[in-house]
């Protein structure tokens, strides 16, 4: 083998060679690794409680907790969209399974011009994943939660919904 | 239906935005590309829509985006097809050992630097549905990737096509291409098998028998449309047409097997015949359209998917931070030791790896496949798009300020690659 090729032989072994034995232990070792649970994609919101349609906040709840949800999960940072005649969106947070969001209803149409909060808990055993929570109107002392369920709908056949 | 009118707008909208940023991103001394990219950021929600919602929403409605993303991911079928109609394998076999060490090096360093990221970064920024293997794996072809095209436009605006850089520059970044897009291949084949009742092994079989039919089978046909050019001096509508269905068949077939529609054409382009002249006159004929409206629909689609907004707090910013920084120390750093240790002066070297560190278009087409698969997550592919620009945007002045020398000497020099496929395919960027 002649100097140069020895030499071309020695730097292949020491930059690729040996980064991608790297790579196999970094694969393996990110196997362990925890991942937040998937919530992304579009959810069907159902309310199984009533709450109080006769303020404009509690309206909009009501309507909040009827609608269609679109999340958009990049890890714990989540970006939502209310589907409908809602078009409202809002950002949250995952923390282990509990979900936490405040949409303010300033931009929509309706007349609230409080602070409605989304806290809910997402069933990572069920498939489709389920969510129950419940929404509440901010400085509304007698202003009553609504509880609501959510199924998550069927993803796209590309394999993900983003 | 389509709403002719707003589709319509649209592509008014999109190709006189792309035009004017196109052209003043020239005139400070960026390849048009480059511009075009910008503007479809700026299209999107993260200027337009940051700044006028309500004109965003009327030009842009949800309803609307499917047929503007029909519109484009035609125009990447062909582009794709182009870019590997521009490859030529043989050009790295002139190179000699530099150009390989060169070339795996530029593959291997960034890859490995953002596999050990995405240690980092997967429990931040991607969810139980996505395996850390394919995350990883994402990551690192997605960084190691260079853009070929904008590469060679930037190599023929400064004249250094001709050169012992420009040479050993579009030779790496052809092997990186083939590279990265096998290893994305393989990334799609897994995650969406993780989705299918077909087995893993069916669909690599699948995969690997076709390879195999075009470079071994449909390779010797595709020779009769050189010989057909070379006695007639040119291909018949017909000829031209079967050319398109045979594009479109191999992107079908590689969709059906499990892949994407892009390797079909990448792969169809890639086994045409490399005669000068006849690349030149496919060239002819497919680039115009390609890069004046369909190129600007996709980088307007990419920026409708590009949301700078996701990238919020200063945490958020330090992960944007990191993946710029490891995908240019692996690029370019990585790029130009392995090109130094092989007998390349430092200044020429470092020119080298600043131009494998060039990601443009082709890290756009990658980084929309990796949303569609749900590989990564919005504000990631905002923070890639970032890092894509970023990297493609520092390559112009970091050239100019590393090889000054070089770029005053390429200048004078006659060039006499008229035969190098890249020169052609600097029109297509």
């Amino acid at each position: 083998m002649s100097h140069t090729n020895r030499n071309f032989l020695i730097a292949y072994i020491l930059l690729v060679g040996i980064p991608l034995v790297a790579l196999v232990g970094i694969l393996r070792a990110g196997r362990s690794l925890p991942a937040p649970i998937s919530i992304d994609g579009v959810w069907k919101l159902e309310a199984v409680s009533q709450g109080p349609p006769a303020q404009p906040c509690g309206k909009f709840a009501a309507d909040l907790s009827n609608s269609s949800l679109s999340i958009s999960q990049s890890g714990k940072s989540l970006a939502l969209a209310f589907g409908n005649a809602l078009k409202s969106s809002s950002s949250g947070w995952l923390e282990g399974t509990s979900l936490n969001a405040s949409v303010s209803p300033a931009d929509t149409a309706s007349a609230c011009d409080g602070e409605v909060m989304i806290t809910s808990v997402v069933d990572p055993k069920t498939e489709p994943r389920s969510l129950e929570g419940s929404i509440t109107i901010k400085d509304c002392a007698s202003c009553r939660p609504i509880l609501f369920h959510a199924v998550r709908q069927a993803r796209h056949s590309t394999g993900g919904t983003r | 239906m389509p709403n002719l009118f707003i589709l319509t707008l649209q592509l008014a909208v999109v190709l006189a935005v792309c035009r004017v940023v196109g052209e003043l991103f020239r005139r400070i001394h960026q390849p048009r590309v480059v511009g075009e990219m910008f503007a479809g950021i700026m299209l999107g929600p993260s200027l337009l829509g940051w700044l006028a919602p309500g004109v965003e929403a009327y030009l842009f409605p949800p309803s609307s985006l499917g047929f503007l993303n029909a519109l484009s991911q035609v125009g990447i079928i062909v582009f794709m097809f182009l870019v590997g109609l521009g490859i030529n394998p043989k050009e790295l076999k002139k190179q000699g050992h530099a150009a390989v060490l060169t070339s795996h090096v530029s593959i291997t360093a960034p890859f490995v630097l953002a596999a050990f990221l995405a240690l980092y970064l997967y429990p931040r920024l991607s969810d139980d549905s996505v395996s850390f293997s394919s995350f990883a794996l994402f990551m690192g072809a997605a960084m190691s990737i260079t853009a070929f095209p904008v590469l060679a436009r930037i190599l023929a605006e400064r004249n250094m096509l001709g050169s012992r850089l420009g040479t050993v520059a579009i030779a790496c970044a052809a092997v990186d291409d083939v590279t990265g897009w096998c290893i994305l291949a393989y990334i799609v084949v897994l995650i969406r098998a993780e989705h299918s009742s077909t087995s893993i092994w069916m669909t690599v079989g699948g995969i690997a028998v076709f390879a195999l039919a075009m470079i071994h089978g449909v390779r010797r046909l595709l020779r009769g449309f050189e010989r057909v050019y070379r006695e007639k001096g040119g291909l018949s509508e017909n000829l031209m047409a079967l050319m398109v269905l045979l594009v479109l068949a191999s992107s079908l077939l590689t969709e059906y097997l499990g892949i994407h529609l892009l390797f079909g054409a990448f792969l169809m382009g890639a086994i045409m015949p490399k005669e000068h002249r006849f690349v030149r006159y496919i060239l002819d004929r497919f680039e115009t359209i390609t890069v004046t409206l369909l190129l600007p629909l996709f980088f307007a689609f990419t920026g409708l998917r590009t949301n700078i907004g996701l990238v919020k707090g200063p945490q958020m910013w330090l992960y944007c931070g990191l993946i710029i920084l490891v995908a240019a120390v692996g690029k370019l750093g990585g790029s130009t030791l392995a090109s130094w240790l092989s007998g390349m002066p430092i200044r020429e070297a470092a020119g080298l790896g600043t131009l494998m560190n060039t990601r443009g278009l082709m890290e756009l087409v990658i980084l929309n496949i990796g949303l569609d698969i749900g590989v990564i997550s919005p504000a990631l592919f905002s923070m890639m798009v970032v890092m894509a620009l970023f990297t493609t945007f520092m390559t112009t002045p970091l050239l100019r300020m590393i090889c000054a020398k070089e770029l005053d000497a390429s200048s004078e020099m006659i060039l006499s690659k008229a035969g190098n496929a890249a020169v052609e395919l600097s029109d297509v960027a």
